[in-house]
């Protein structure tokens, strides 16, 4: 009797494990071992998750990347524009180190890799260089250890919510697979202006002027001239995110604006003598950066601004060259030293 | 290589080795001494494989893994999210809390027993039982002979007995009592919270033991609601960051500000396997009682502390039933697939 039932029990223990195991190394929601399978249909939302799988297993040979502020990219306008087969891939809230490991993670999996566009966060490059958010990452699907491959497929919330509920309900219920012009794209989620962002924030009081010292470089030669050196064959198309006056504003009143200006010039200096980097600023694009419409919220640009961005780099205007650059960040600095904040607010 | 162990018993260098590395036990109990352990290690008839042992050890260790799993940690979630930051409860919130705390932290360490003994028996050892239903107790005394008996055992054979016991006069028994509770306390960890845990319970026992010819007149519903509350309290002590948090959270309590649980807090228990049944079975229910799972862990807690046999006698009679090998089995493979969730990304914005 107690024989028959510990031998009932491993059978139904194996069969268990096995089936919903399997179903999700079959069927791989979050594309660790293969790209999505043709019969099935795939919802692709979750960065830190897909993402890895996504440069891995997709085949492309261009890629977006970047925060939140590159969500809004549509690769079918990259593909048209530069000819090429692209990815979106986001990192919300992510600081460069981040996303450059990543990039590099990349360009290992994928040696047909040839461009590289990157959002870099103009209130990041400043900031700490070796901040991550790898805390809360499922360094299981990153690693090369395949054991703990069981945090996957042994996993309630990946059975439950992706495969069955993002891929098997998904398609049966006629979905189709996220395309990365959707990926995260959350354009239409959200109210523009100025009423809608105003209401959000509250104003700093003015402050003395930070005292100035000189950038640290390592946000710039850590996290990206190291992948630009190392991989001349890539071209990498950067561009500062084109945040809101308000922000602009919000510096001024913090007495760091100044200092970010003269930041910003250093960091270019850095930049500008890789013949595979090219920096792209529309800081200079004033009518863009004082329209509020354009913005969520102090930060955050439309889908059209995206659409703008990629058309003005497959145009080459607003890059920011050896030639050019002086001028540009003397433009910049007149303009945004000597803007009327206050009207903003009227 | 032998070693002399008190007594006079001598034990094989394996054995003493074996006894003090038994890993079923050796994290978080049962404890377990020498002379109940080494002699069934000893044991000739315990040395094959028993499959009546086996079958029960399964079931039981799976159903403390699934007290560990499905049941505490989930409380234990929401018992983090309270605690982290107790100015900002309501009152609603606190009780649950505490109520959380109070669940979290018996599934959790009884699982563990649960574990373990089920553990001894897949290998033929019978390890004691640790918990026997103390949320059951009519008073704090009783309360303490069934939760982590072996402790208490420990403490009675090891400082209590030793210190005279009940045998010398009436107040060094109370003394006695508070030296044994207050070593508990320590024992539970260095902190003031614990020390002041451990000697709330050595009072309430002494004052229980005072109150005797009184207590043991009230009507059992009444002794057990005043044993549980008290047990409770004590809980919030014991799991509070500092002294401060606890009295907040009690103060929070009875300011009687009642109001809503945060919606951060209610999504604990909404764990994918119930969103799924409810979304195929009855959609819509969430959307109009969006506390439904919250108040279901709640319920079927309260009814498995207070109703429920213990999981040991439950575990024995199951190897008789045709169908518990398959139920057995999901149970553990719905534990094993509970380990790991999915973490969700807050930081839209940036």
């Amino acid at each position: 009797m107690a024989k028959h039932w510990c031998r009932s029990f491993i059978v139904f223990f194996a069969l268990l494990m096995a089936g919903f195991g399997g179903l999700t190394i079959v069927i791989d929601p979050y594309f660790h071992y293969h790209k999505p399978l043709e019969s099935l249909e795939y919802r692709i939302y979750n960065e830190r998750y897909q993402n890895d799988g996504i440069v891995k297993h997709f085949d492309y040979d261009a890629l977006i990347t970047g925060t939140s502020m590159i969500q809004n990219f549509k690769t079918s306008e990259m593909d048209a524009l530069f000819g090429t087969h692209s990815i979106k891939i986001p990192f919300s809230g992510a600081a460069y180190k981040e996303v450059s490991e990543n990039i590099e993670r990349a360009i290992s999996a994928n040696s047909n890799l040839k461009t590289v566009v990157w959002g870099l966060d103009y209130n990041r490059f400043y900031g700490d260089f070796n901040a991550t958010r790898y805390e809360s990452y499922p360094t299981y699907l990153y690693d090369d250890n395949p054991f703990n491959d069981v945090n996957y497929f042994f996993n309630k919330s990946v059975a439950i919510s992706d495969t069955y509920k993002n891929v098997i309900e998904f398609t049966n219920e006629g979905g189709h697979t996220t395309t990365f012009d959707e990926y995260n794209n959350w354009n239409g989620a959200h109210v523009f202006g100025k009423e809608a962002i105003l209401s959000q924030i509250s104003r700093p009081n003015k402050t003395q002027d930070v005292a100035y010292s000189k950038l640290n470089p390592q946000n710039i030669e850590q996290n990206v001239l190291t992948l630009v050196k190392a991989h001349p064959e890539i071209d990498f198309y950067l561009f500062w995110t084109p945040y809101s006056i308000i922000s602009f504003d919000i510096e001024n009143q913090r007495g760091e604006l100044k200092n970010i200006l003269k930041w910003e010039k250093e960091a270019i200096e850095l930049m500008y003598p890789y013949k595979n980097l090219h920096l792209y600023s529309f800081f200079d694009e004033f009518d863009m950066i004082t329209d509020l419409d354009n913005y969520k919220d102090i930060l955050h640009y439309s889908e059209d601004v995206n659409s703008y961005i990629l058309v003005s780099m497959a145009k080459k205007d607003h890059e920011v060259t050896a030639d050019n650059y002086e001028a540009y960040c003397q433009n910049i600095w007149d303009f945004y030293t000597q803007y009327d904040y206050d009207s903003i607010y009227e | 290589m032998f070693i002399r162990i008190g007594g006079g018993i001598l034990y094989s260098f394996l054995e003493y080795a074996a006894y003090v590395t038994y890993f079923p036990q050796l994290v978080a109990g049962p404890i377990v001494t020498h002379d109940v352990l080494v002699p069934q290690l000893q044991d000739e008839e315990r040395k094959h494989l028993d499959f009546n042992y086996l079958s029960k050890g399964i079931i039981l260790f799976t159903f403390g893994l699934a007290k560990k799993v499905l049941l505490a940690d989930v409380f234990g979630n929401f018992v983090n999210l309270a605690y982290a930051d107790v100015n900002a409860l309501n009152a609603t919130t606190a009780f649950f809390a505490m109520l959380a705390y109070t669940f979290q932290i018996y599934f959790d360490f009884s699982g563990y027993s649960d574990m373990a003994i089920g553990l001894g028996w897949m290998m033929n050892i019978d390890l004691p039982i640790n918990f026997d239903s103390p949320y059951k107790a009519l008073s704090v005394t009783e309360f303490w002979k069934r939760w982590h008996m072996t402790l208490t055992a420990f403490f009675t054979k090891y400082v209590y007995i030793p210190l005279g016991g009940n045998r010398k006069s009436v107040v060094r028994t109370y003394v006695n009592i508070f030296i044994v509770f207050l070593l508990s306390g320590f024992w539970h960890g260095a902190g003031w919270t614990f020390i002041l845990w451990g000697i709330m319970h050595g009072l309430a026992q002494m004052l229980e033991r005072i109150l005797k010819k009184y207590w043991s007149k009230l009507h059992p519903a009444f002794s057990w609601l005043m044993a549980f509350v008290f047990v409770n309290v004590a809980w919030i002590y014991f799991r509070a960051e500092s002294i401060t948090d606890a009295h907040i959270i009690l103060a929070k309590m009875l300011s009687f500000h009642f109001g809503a649980i945060s919606s951060e807090m209610v999504a604990v228990f909404s764990q994918p396997e119930w969103m799924l049944l409810w979304s195929k079975f009855a959609p819509g229910v969430l959307e109009t009682y969006n506390n439904i799972n919250m108040v279901l862990y709640f319920a079927v807690a309260a009814v498995m502390v207070l109703a429920f046999p213990n999981a040991k006698y439950v575990a024995e009679k199951c190897t008789s039933k045709r169908s518990t090998p398959f139920l057995v089995a999901l149970l553990l493979t719905w534990c094993i697939f509970s380990f790991t969730g999915v973490s969700t990304f807050l930081y839209f914005n940036f």
